[in-house]
């Protein structure tokens, strides 16, 4: 399977990352990125142009919180976690992005 | 993040951008290590991570202006949309100025007579000093006591003396002929 470059990601990095964020664990931007593209199978990669950028704006829109602690090679790391409101978001866009899906597979099979 | 750490960080831009270095190297760490265990020599490695994360100077001017756009900088933003929107409708922000004027003065002249009726203390010398008494009974309530009730204020321990009977006969409120108080 090829990779997709970043752009298509279809402006939906914010939805992925809360979702890889949901299942409770912190995690810090690199093993974000790398979960994405382990679960995709390594359709999506996520650039690290577009996955800081996302990861502060939403820490601003407090959908995560960050605080600094060491990492397992013992460095020091920004580890991430989702907020309530980040779970409501993440319903939210998943909610959006399932509809957008699901007309798009329509007018594939019926047009 | 909340607005106190949002204004805290408004004023230490050199220690958030130490900060997203510092995130930036942490990755670009994690994946040289990742294609040295795939195999890959030093150098190798180090020129495939570089690759891999394209212009770092574009991800930092990207963060930083995820910041820029603080409430800071909103609100000057809304201040200027104000500006612009009241010389447009001249009229229109001129009425609307009128009525928030309006009800600053209902609401100051509403405020006075509140303070001159209630909040005022009593122009009388003591007055911090001045208690009112009021009777309830069985049908009704009247201010005022028994001269007998008067006398005894202030209770010595602090708390009112029960059971006290009006004279008979009598349904006017009793006046203490010394000081006037009823």
């Amino acid at each position: 399977m090829g990779t997709l470059k970043r752009d298509h990601l279809l402006g939906k990095l914010d939805l992925l990352v809360l979702r890889v964020l949901a299942n409770g664990e912190t995690m810090h931007g690199y093993a974000i990125a790398e979960r994405i593209e382990q679960l995709s199978e390594n359709a999506l990669q996520v650039g690290e142009g577009s996955l800081y950028p996302a990861l502060h704006r939403m820490d601003e829109s407090g959908w995560v919180r960050s605080e600094w602690s060491a990492s397992v090679n013992n460095r020091r790391a920004r580890y991430y976690r989702i907020t309530a409101k980040g779970r409501r978001q993440l319903v939210s866009e998943e909610a959006e992005w399932l509809r957008a899906a699901d007309g798009v597979s329509r007018v594939l099979r019926l047009a | 993040m909340p607005l106190f750490r949002r204004i805290w960080n408004g004023f230490r831009p050199a220690r958030r951008d130490r900060e997203l270095e510092e995130e930036l190297d942490f990755h670009r760490e994690m994946i040289r290590n990742k294609f040295r265990d795939r195999g890959l020599n030093e150098e190798q490695a180090e020129l495939d991570a570089k690759k891999r994360l394209g212009n770092l100077s574009v991800v930092r001017e990207d963060v930083r202006d995820t910041h820029r756009v603080s409430w800071l900088a909103a609100a000057l933003q809304d201040l200027r949309h104000g500006v612009v929107l009241f010389r447009r409708d001249a009229g229109i922000s001129a009425l609307i100025i009128a009525l928030l004027a309006m009800g600053i003065g209902v609401n100051t002249g509403v405020f006075s007579l509140v303070n001159a009726v209630i909040l005022k203390p009593l122009d009388l010398p003591g007055a911090e000093r001045a208690v009112r008494f009021r009777q309830t009974f069985e049908g009704g309530t009247y201010d005022g006591g028994p001269a007998a009730m008067v006398d005894l204020w202030p209770p010595p321990n602090g708390t009112f003396r029960r059971g006290i009977r009006r004279p008979a006969g009598t349904d006017e409120p009793c006046r203490d002929p010394g000081s006037g108080t009823t």
